[in-house]
């Protein structure tokens, strides 16, 4: 069990290397069924070795633990009318408003085994997506009280993660280059807490495919693996098929 | 919050060592209701460190017989949220 006494730990995952699924755009459920999956996987090793899926998802409303009914601001007759649906899950944080455009970073990690605290988890990953941030020449920041990412403009990373046996799930949502008018969604009337996007910071388009090569490179190196296999999609994704209107 | 078993056989459901440095530790919710039989590791309970809830797990298989928690109250490791009575 990690020593929540320790610091930051100097992490060297050599021996398990990370394998990246890149699932392009993917429902919830599906996603969500193969992390748990991966968790049971990576329970039951021995070894360092960790899954980093990378998503995007269609429009729909998550809330985590720490969110309640009230943060759903907009009208329920709304909500089915753009076909999005609200969830309750089991991870930290509150409410997040998904939509294509936002990268969802799911680290399935044996944390026990990297040495890791829950408190280094977090720093660790909140500062591997500043880190892509800035290679984007966004100035992001984190803050040690409140999970998350903030430029300028608003928040831009979402940060909601599970533990279960030690093995990490759930994890970060980055906001790259989604519909605004989806984003707009998860901000409360009378409450200074403005979402942003990358694109929005740097006003051009930013392109998800390499947001998703930084990603990677920038998780590998925070978690200390030295090495990291890039898969396009997983045999064990069981997609469903939904129409989603996407207005132009 | 109680510490001292109340029965000797009876095995505590304990907040692990989380690593959560400086944040508050909550609890959250019991998973399991009173008499229910659980498995060793069989997800029990979940507390919530910093935007990441942990799933606590049964140390024992057994029934779950008392639990000590009132709902979303800060917690330290090492206390106890409830026991259960290990079969046989």
């Amino acid at each position: 069990m990690p020593d929540g006494t320790t610091t930051r730990p100097e992490l060297t995952a050599a021996a398990g290397a990370l394998e990246v699924h890149l699932l392009g755009l993917v429902d919830f459920d599906s996603a969500l069924s193969l992390q748990e999956r991966l968790v049971f996987d990576i329970s039951g090793r021995d070894d360092t070795r960790g899954a980093l899926l990378l998503c995007e998802h269609p429009p729909l409303i998550t809330l985590g633990r720490e969110a309640s009914s009230s943060d759903v601001a907009v009208d329920p007759d709304d909500l089915k009318a753009l076909e999005i649906d609200v969830r309750w899950i089991s991870r930290g944080g509150g409410l997040c408003v998904h939509a294509p455009g936002q990268l969802a970073v799911y680290p399935v990690l044996p944390l026990e085994r990297l040495g890791l605290g829950l408190d280094d988890f977090r720093s660790a990953f909140e500062e591997a997506l500043v880190g892509v941030c800035h290679e984007q020449r966004v100035p992001a920041k984190r803050s040690a009280d409140e999970p998350g990412l903030w430029s300028r403009g608003g928040q831009v990373g979402f940060f909601g993660a599970a533990v279960k046996s030690w093995v990490s799930y759930h994890g970060m949502f980055l906001n790259v280059d989604p519909d605004p008018t989806f984003m707009k969604l998860g901000s409360r009337p009378g409450r200074d807490e403005r979402v942003s996007s990358l694109r929005a910071h740097r006003l051009k388009p930013v392109s998800m495919a390499s947001v998703r090569e930084s990603v990677m490179r920038h998780v590998a190196k925070r978690f200390g693996y030295e090495r990291h296999h890039v898969y396009t999609g997983h045999p064990l994704l069981k997609r469903t098929r939904r129409k989603v209107c996407l207005h132009a | 919050m109680s510490s001292a078993a109340p029965d000797s056989s009876r095995i505590a459901v304990a907040v692990p060592e989380l690593g959560a440095g400086e944040q508050t530790v909550r609890f959250l919710q019991w998973l399991v209701d009173v008499g229910s039989p659980v498995c060793s590791g069989d997800r029990v309970a979940e507390v919530l460190v910093s935007g990441i809830v942990f799933h606590v797990a049964a140390p024992a298989d057994g029934v779950l017989v008392e639990i000590e928690t009132a709902s979303r109250t800060g917690i330290s490791p090492h206390d106890v949220l409830g026991w259960i009575e290990p079969e046989g």
